[in-house]
């Protein structure tokens, strides 16, 4: 295996120097040549995507060539601040002034204009939808911002909803999203570095933090790996998620998704990364606790105790989730004492009639559930009602009355499904509904027992997962000084302390407000 | 500020230490406390402060002037090669004490509960799950524990609740038991039983500072008499006097009795599932200390590697006797020595120590002059 690594890694430092090589390539002062180049990389004319306008300015006896992409740059912009201004200045400029510092000090009309003098730098900004204007004679190019990609209005999040937030959401610009956090954070320290990572086509990849909270070594950390990304395309954020996490094979999630600007501004004020990118509506989060994927908004939003209150009901779904199924065939099949006589003959009654034991009735309803959950996500939205009607009445009803399963049990699936669609995290949901199922076999063969190995097993596994070093479930264990917004959550003037396990530059959010009590 | 991660910090810490003495009140322990101080056994763990806790608190100082652990801090004072005995005293020391709780442990799970299984299926669960988390270091045993270990309270909390109608205070008298003088006596020759408390001092170099291991041993031995403490004098209060001798298992039969109300009774198997859990980490902690004790003696960092076969090792020496009863004259007489290494071992350090420290100064004085 380390053979070929290392055969592809020099090939990779091969292609990088071509890449290096490639990129250094400089422009010609003959505007045909350029022209050429440029015609070259974009098969023009077969491939209709290159636009070309060709201008003359008499008085000035120059010939300008405007180049952009059809579809990424915005024509009536490029009309109004590109084509006009340069038809309008001929004859009006003054002697002895060098051509190209009079246009993009006088005449062009955008906010955002670079020089240009490699074919690489071309190609990339006009996919980018900026135009290049080519001058005859000169070895330089200039491209002006005319970007016009097509983006949908801010949205209302979608998967995490709430009631009391505000109701914005991430879209599938980086551009945008990046402006919704600075209209959050408005901090001149809220630092967005971009790296650029893919190898055909590099994308820029911004990397958000707080200079003077975030620590340094996990901004590095971020970067380095985000560096050490080969692949020859990434479409998305959640691409790039699996290039960066911990373990692929682990069932436990290292990254965080959000779609809301107002949680990751939370996570970027705590000393958190935030990772946003092109044509992703969400920002990725790291390091990440297992408090970041259990924890709402609004468990903030709402006032202390509704928002302990909650938090509770949620804790209590996530064990019910966990566990419930796996209690129930271990109590049923091994403890049958633990249950109150009267409902144990009621259980018992039920199930005379049939064949299976719990446990494989429970992987036929568990089974089924999963298939509705999932149908649920990929049935079109005109047949939405449709499935909900199907499921409740053929599988809950019908599945008791045929015999196949008894009602209880419809009870435990009923209920497990109903908590695990609290947990917030998808990543956090689909590992509890997969570890349900192997607490149901520990279950099956060991009874409580074999729960309490699980456990165990489970537990000893996440004290010692770390997401970019930080331990899963600091900063309860490992212990560190914290504001104890945890499985609880103080009063929001009590929470003046970032988690330590975050290891943060300024560890206080203010003053501590004891102390300045004392002060009075 | 980044905190390593190879070390632990005092909750951790003393989460190991009062689960390792405090999960002696779940096992066999008890009986053998109360075979010697009948009703009185509940004075035991006081007399162990007193005699246990004093030659402690000697060590304890000692290692914090010399900043060393247990075998470092012998082999400093008394030199390399009883600091090697030592180790290999310490090294059977560990072994015996975790075949003897282990097949103990084993012995309650498939006579209480799982009557129709097999003892080596369930000893080779235990001590599997025991070695997974073992492995991952005293960190991940640490911290688990430190997960636990609040639960664990609440429900043993919630079991002196569930069964505390049975409780009649009369059952304290005669309050001395069998006397005084044999309750002292007793509680000398077995105080071996509470040895785990010396065993940990091995784990200096793993707390992050002198006084996050001082406050954390300090605090999990108050703790750990005070459980041990209690619940001697629970069970005699619920059980009395004779049959409390008799029943090798009383936190087990105490589950037995523990409802509530008349509708949910029979919560043995809740309180088995916490159980388990506390057992885990406690055998985690046993087979981390007993390779960390051979890595010491054969000079290896590797400690998770030598966990493996020494797990082997102890499960192979588990199955070798019919039943836990068959081991115990060994256990006493094992008991016995114990004791009188460890009750005699820090008063020869302290005054290898001074010993150590006056020749320094007079070294230092001819020197000077």
């Amino acid at each position: 295996m380390s053979f070929f690594k290392k055969k592809e890694k020099s090939s990779a430092e091969n292609q990088s120097k071509q890449k290096s090589t490639q990129e250094q390539e400089k422009l010609s002062e003959d505007i045909l040549i350029n022209l050429k180049k440029m015609e070259d990389s974009f098969s023009y004319p077969k491939n209709n995507a290159l636009r070309i306008r060709n201008l003359h300015l008499t008085h000035e006896r120059k010939s300008i060539t405007l180049l952009y992409i059809n579809g990424a740059a915005d024509t009536r912009l490029i009309d109004r601040t590109i084509i006009s201004p340069i038809l309008n200045m001929d004859g009006q400029n003054q002697e002895n002034t060098d051509f190209i510092f009079s246009l993009m000090t006088n005449v062009l009309v955008s906010s955002n204009i670079t020089k240009i003098t490699t074919y690489y730098e071309m190609t990339t900004n006009l996919l980018n939808g900026f135009t290049i204007i080519l001058i005859d004679q000169e070895p330089i190019a200039i491209a002006v911002n005319t970007v016009g990609f097509q983006n949908r209005a801010i949205p209302e999040p979608m998967t995490e909803t709430d009631i009391v937030g505000p109701k914005v959401a991430f879209i599938e610009s980086a551009e945008t999203n990046k402006s919704l956090l600075r209209k959050i954070i408005r901090n001149a320290n809220l630092i967005c570095e971009t790296v650029n990572i893919g190898l055909d086509h590099p994308q820029e990849v911004s990397v958000m933090y707080i200079k003077d909270i975030a620590d340094d070594k996990i901004v590095k950390n971020v970067k380095e790996k985000l560096q050490q990304i080969e692949s020859e395309i990434i479409l998305t954020n959640t691409q790039v998620e699996q290039f960066i996490e911990r373990s692929s094979y682990s069932l436990i999630p290292s990254v965080l998704m959000t779609e809301r600007p107002d949680r990751a501004s939370s996570f970027l004020l705590e000393g958190h990364v935030a990772i946003i990118m092109e044509n992703s509506p969400t920002a990725l989060i790291v390091p990440t606790t297992f408090w970041s994927y259990f924890h709402t908004v609004e468990d903030q939003f709402l006032r202390m105790p509704y928002g302990n209150f909650i938090r509770m009901i949620r804790l209590l779904s996530l064990f019910i989730a966990l566990l419930v199924p796996a209690l129930y065939i271990a109590v049923t099949t091994f403890h049958p004492e633990m249950i109150p006589t009267d409902l144990m003959l009621s259980i018992a009654a039920t199930r005379e009639r049939i064949p299976f034991p719990a446990f494989l009735e429970y992987l036929i309803m568990g089974a089924s559930f999963e298939i509705l959950r999932e149908a649920g996500i990929r049935i079109p939205n005109t047949l939405g009602p449709t499935i909900g009607i199907v499921g409740a009445l053929i599988l809950g009803t019908a599945a008791v009355e045929a015999n196949i399963i008894s009602p209880i049990l419809v009870v435990i699936v009923a209920i497990t499904g109903l908590a695990s669609f609290t947990i917030p995290d998808v990543s956090l949901n689909i590992a509890v509904r997969m570890l349900q199922f192997i607490f149901l076999f520990l279950a099956f063969y060991l009874g409580l027992y074999g729960i309490g190995l699980g456990l165990f097993i489970l537990f000893g596994y996440l004290v010692t997962y770390t997401s970019f070093g930080v331990p899963f479930f600091a900063p309860i264990s490992p212990h560190f000084r914290s504001s104890k917004d945890t499985l609880t959550r103080p009063p929001i003037w009590k929470q003046w302390i970032r988690p330590l396990s975050l290891s943060p530059k300024d560890p206080y959010r203010k003053a501590n407000p004891k102390k300045e009590q004392k002060k009075r | 500020m980044k905190i390593p991660d190879t070390k632990i910090g005092t909750r951790e810490f003393s989460s190991i230490v009062i689960i390792l003495l405090g999960m002696k009140i779940a096992d066999v322990t008890p009986h053998s406390i109360y075979k010697f101080a009948g009703n009185a056994g509940w004075m035991v763990p006081l007399i162990w402060f007193g005699i246990i806790g004093i030659p402690f608190l000697i060590l304890l100082s000692l290692q914090k002037t010399h900043g060393k652990g247990l075998i470092e801090l012998v082999a400093l004072l008394l030199g390399k090669y009883t600091a090697t005995l030592l180790t290999i005293c310490i090294f059977i020391i560990i072994f015996n004490m975790t075949v003897f709780n282990s097949r103990s442990n084993i012995e309650i799970i498939t006579v209480l509960f799982y009557p129709l299984s097999s003892v080596y299926f369930f000893y080779i669960l235990l001590l599997g799950c025991s070695v997974i988390v073992a492995r991952r270091g005293i960190v991940a045993i640490g911290r688990l524990a430190w997960l636990i270990i609040p639960l664990t309270q609440v429900v043993l909390f919630v079991l002196i609740v569930t069964v505390y109608s049975e409780v009649d205070l009369d059952r304290i008298y005669p309050i001395a038991g069998p006397g005084f003088l044999e309750i002292i006596k007793g509680s000398i020759t077995n105080s071996g039983l509470f040895v785990d408390i010396f065993l940990i001092t091995a784990l200096f170099s793993h707390v992050r500072t002198v006084k996050n291991y001082q406050i954390a041993t300090m605090v999990s031995l108050f703790y750990s008499i005070f459980i041990l403490m209690f619940f001697l004098l629970y069970y005699v209060l619920i059980f009395d006097y004779p049959s409390t001798v008799r029943m090798a298992y009383p936190y087990q039969e105490l589950t037995r009795i523990a409802r509530f109300d008349e509708t949910i009774s029979h919560l043995d198997g809740i309180f088995l599932f916490f159980w388990i859990l506390a057992t885990l980490i406690r055998f985690s902690a046993s087979l981390y200390l007993l390779s960390f004790y051979l890595g010491k003696l054969i000079n290896s960092k590797k400690i998770e590697v030598l966990l493996i076969p020494l797990t082997g090792l102890v499960l192979l020496a588990g199955l070798l006797p019919d039943n836990i009863f068959s081991l115990r004259p060994i256990r006493n007489y094992e008991l016995k020595i114990t004791s009188a290494i460890f009750i005699l071992l820090p008063f020869v350090l302290w005054i290898a120590s001074r010993w150590k420290g006056r020749h320094k100064s007079e070294n230092k004085q001819q020197t000077n002059h």
